[in-house]
């Protein structure tokens, strides 16, 4: 039985795994879990999203032959066209031509790693490479890092597979964002790329910057909104060609813990929504009272006025936002008033089911149980899914390290604050 | 890969998160094909995963976990899409004990009866060689647990394959 078992996991691992597809399922995946909305009726379905995305794309280049040629000068350009097609902010970049070549190339043990080129500004960069091979490999998964003085820079650094695999060749784009913001004083950088194959292999290519950096607009706004009497102040926008980014402050004194800001969004003059919804990644917490919010840039429309769109917040009452149980009695001590959920507890897990109000999207979460010692578990596997009209949320973890009570913070909860504010940016 | 990676990936950030999903890529593909027994329904399966974990990776409690809960999310998408087929009357598998004798049976669909527990250690012993070692500090449960649950695994494997109860 064991060999039967070892020889299908061995035929399992020697199929082929079709990249493209895979890394399109993924992101289908990831734009459906971000197309967090309460109740709108989605009628498109994910191949026609698909198809309006890749339409969006041609006719754009069809419309501006200028595009279609600072296309032609970006190396390596099919790395951009996923990109291009869902942020037109990267769009704009392209056609201004701010996207600059640097074509550094190291060659080390039959791998040549090539850094294509960069998008520069003071919230991070967008690299692009491309590693070819005079064997055939697959997956390589470079470790990148940036220097800058000879020190790592203070960003995030994150790789995006848009496809385009061959045996011998693939290519990344690479995403850096700093919450900080990159100084370009000093213009020379350094990439680090660590490469674990049956060597490993290290290259280090220097790169200087040119171009000149655009200059962020910073707008300081220091507004207080009001959604059913709970405040957050929206201290200040800061423009530049790869995102903008909101900074949102909470101040403590709410009665209501905010949990979720579904809707933050940018209208230029024209009355352009810049990305439905708005939020591409953030940086800290509602909770922890200060977060940045990143959402696509309108950079180089150079508006002298946007809006900005805030609505959607889910709360809870503070004090009335965490389910508790005594895991030792198996009993569930304490609900919020305002959630309709059955809870219970078996074999060291908890079970919290909803009626599901989506098919598919699950619309509450919590954070990790933490006990009353303040611990939470070492280990935690929490297994969600939506059937027979329940939405179904179960922690598994080993009760026995816990101390009763246990409590499960609501994360995010379809409990909406009224209302809809609307703040005027001026861009000098 | 790059813990920081998952870390981010936890503050969902999408780019590491894309970066996290697809260090994963050959576990969750494989481990549907293995379930599923066709590349359209395993590809989805992936699109699913992807849309449940971003969900809820912040719930992960350390990175170093976060391929194991990906492949129990996988497992349970497998199970729900398994079943959905099955109502909608694309029965993938039989019961095995009734076409015992009809054809010869496959290790995997007799697999897919077991408990879910089960079939995630059988998963990982075998499908992806790890050891049991490796099992129980990811899974957090002793040794000795795994080897009973592998024992348990197998025994209920070798009865439905028909190769005899053990004594």
């Amino acid at each position: 039985m064991e060999d039967k078992l070892t020889q299908v996991g061995e035929e399992l691992r020697h199929k082929a795994l079709p990249h493209d597809t895979l890394a399109q399922a993924r992101r289908k995946g990831l734009q459906r879990a971000k197309r967090q909305r309460k109740q709108s009726i989605r009628v498109w379905s994910g191949v026609a999203i698909a198809a309006i995305f890749v339409l969006s794309f041609t006719l754009s280049i069809r419309l501006s032959p200028q595009f279609a040629q600072s296309m032609a000068k970006v190396p390596g350009v099919s790395l951009f066209v996923d990109l291009i097609s869902t942020d037109k902010g990267v769009r704009d970049i392209i056609s201004h031509d701010y996207y600059e070549v640097l074509n550094v190339a190291q060659t080390k043990g039959g791998l040549t790693f090539t850094l294509q080129g960069v998008i520069a500004d003071t919230s991070g960069m967008v690299l692009n490479y491309k590693l070819e091979s005079s064997k055939p490999v697959q997956n390589l998964s470079p470790q990148i890092s940036i220097l800058q003085d000879g020190s790592p820079l203070a960003a995030s650094i994150g790789q995006y597979n848009s496809g385009d695999e061959t045996k011998f060749e693939q290519g990344k784009l690479i995403h850096v964002v700093s919450p900080e913001s990159i100084s370009y004083e000093n213009p020379n950088f350094e990439l680090q790329v660590k490469i674990d194959q049956e060597l490993e292999t290290t290259f280090t290519l220097p790169f200087t910057l040119e171009k000149p950096i655009a200059k962020t607009k910073k707008v300081s706004l220091n507004q207080s909104l009001t959604f059913e009497g709970q405040e957050l102040i929206v201290e200040a926008i800061a423009i530049a060609p790869l995102r903008a980014k909101v900074t949102i402050r909470v101040p403590e004194d709410n009665t209501m813990r905010l949990l979720d800001i579904e809707k933050l969004q940018l209208i230029d003059e024209l009355g352009e929504i810049w990305k439905q919804g708005g939020i591409i990644s953030a940086h800290g917490d509602l909770e922890s009272g200060l977060v940045h919010y990143y959402l696509q840039s309108n950079y180089f429309r150079e508006p002298k006025k946007l809006a900005l769109e805030i609505g959607d917040i889910q709360a809870l009452p503070k004090g009335d936002d965490y389910v508790e149980i005594d895991v030792e009695h198996g009993k569930v001590t304490h609900v919020p008033q305002f959630i309709e959920a059955d809870i219970w507890v078996e074999n060291d897990e908890i079970h919290v089911v909803m009626p599901a109000r989506d098919e598919k999207e699950s619309t509450f979460s919590f954070t990790s149980p933490v006990d009353a010692r303040g611990e939470t578990p070492r280990s935690i596997n929490v297994v969600t899914g939506i059937n027979d009209g329940k939405d179904r949320n179960i922690y598994m973890f080993d009760f026995e390290q816990m101390q009763s009570p246990i409590r499960l913070n609501v994360q995010n909860y379809p409990n909406y604050l009224e209302g809809e504010e609307k703040i005027d940016i001026d861009i000098k | 890969m790059d813990e920081m990676i998952y870390q981010r990936a936890m503050k969902k950030e999408e780019v590491a998160f894309l970066a996290a999903m697809q260090e994963c890529e050959a576990l969750l593909y494989h481990t549907a094909l293995g379930y599923l027994k066709n590349e359209h329904d395993a590809i989805e399966a992936v699109q699913e995963v992807t849309y449940r974990a971003y969900h809820k990776i912040h719930t992960v409690k350390d990175p170093a976990y976060i391929k194991t809960w990906l492949v129990r999310i996988m497992l349970n998408v497998c199970y729900d899409m398994v079943k959905q087929q099955k109502r909608q009357g694309h029965e993938i598998y039989k019961e095995p004990n009734t076409v015992l004798n009809e054809h010869p049976i496959q290790i995997e669909e007799v697999l897919a009866t077991l408990p879910k527990e089960h079939q995630e250690i059988v998963h990982l012993k075998y499908f992806h060689s790890l050891k049991n070692a490796e099992i129980a500090r990811i899974q957090q449960i002793p040794e000795g647990t795994v080897k009973s649950r592998l024992h348990k695994a197998l025994l209920k494997l070798r009865i439905f394959m028909g190769e005899g109860e053990e004594s």
